[in-house]
């Protein structure tokens, strides 16, 4: 019971770190080197598709997506999705991809004279499935090596620990003071009912006995 | 129409938020106000003293609230379409 207990909460943990990791945004610093409309059908991978954008409402599985291609400092290639969010999930409100499509295509560069940025984003690039990072900005960086500190990452999750910290601890002094007394009651019910069959099973195998 | 279902949901989460925290501080203010009724040692019986300072309070918290938790979600998501478009 206690493994079931302690199992289930580290499930439900995972999900929470999944859900979380691919909705915050990181950075990756790149170089551009090509950008294109290609059309996608998103099929079983849809939940990895945002809503077609800003204007209809149906919901295509066969749609026209910008992509960004880019290599990272160490030549792995990275492709990105540009898509809007529009007002769907997750909440970052992206309305401007043509726009920002237009500013990315502006900087490609080449391997032997790169010109590097960091790429907001988010999402998870998984190819077994093709699914592709959202970008959601971008910034013009001097080189290949610069850090990046991710203030609303730290600031947010600090948020988020905190919330849930307090609403935990509420939980804990609600419990103590509502529910577990009355679990309590329920449990000392249960113990005398079962002392009762108990007592009534000593009789009765006493009452057999007699007969043996 | 995406905007509209948007918009739904945000409305029936604040007012799910809304009634959730004036639950919480009126309770609050309640056990305040008991404590404070056997302090104060008045002439009042106990539930007629916390009744009507607990609806006074309720008055006054409740517009405060209710600007606090419809028009400030609003902002913050102002302020989020400004950051992730502005590029």
């Amino acid at each position: 019971m206690y493994y079931i207990k302690w199992g289930l909460t580290l499930i439900i943990w995972a999900l929470v770190a999944a859900c979380l990791y691919y909705t915050l945004p990181r950075y990756d610093v790149v170089r551009i080197t090509n950008t294109e409309v290609r059309r996608i059908e998103a099929g079983a991978n849809s939940i990895f598709w945002a809503n077609p954008g800003t204007s209809s409402a149906t919901n295509d599985i066969s749609r026209d997506i910008f992509f960004v291609d880019a290599f990272r400092p160490n030549n792995r290639p990275r492709v990105y999705r540009n898509e809007d969010t529009g007002w769907g999930w997750p909440p970052y409100f992206k309305l401007n991809s043509a726009n920002l499509q237009a500013e990315i295509r502006d900087k490609i560069s080449t391997r032997d004279n790169p010109s590097w940025v960091a790429l907001r984003y988010y999402g998870w690039r998984f190819e077994p499935i093709s699914i592709y990072p959202n970008v959601v900005g971008m910034r013009d960086v001097d080189g290949p090596d610069v850090q990046i500190t991710n203030w609303f990452n730290i600031i947010f999750l600090t948020c988020f620990v905190l919330v849930f910290g307090a609403l935990w601890i509420r939980w804990r002094r609600f419990r103590e003071r509502r529910i577990d007394p009355v679990l309590e009651r329920m449990g000392d019910d249960l113990d005398a009912a079962g002392d009762a069959i108990a007592d009534k099973r000593r009789g009765l195998r006493r009452w057999l006995q007699r007969w043996n | 129409m995406v905007f509209a279902r948007f918009l739904v949901i945000l409305l029936i989460l604040q007012s799910v938020a809304y009634v959730a925290v004036l639950m919480h501080l009126r309770g609050n203010k309640r056990h305040r106000l008991q404590d404070a009724w056997q302090r104060a040692d008045s002439a009042e019986d106990r539930d007629t003293y916390v009744r009507t300072r607990l609806a006074r309070y309720t008055d006054r918290l409740s517009l405060r609230l209710a600007l606090a938790i419809y028009l400030v979600p609003l902002g913050v998501i102002g302020l989020i379409i400004y950051l992730t478009n502005k590029t």
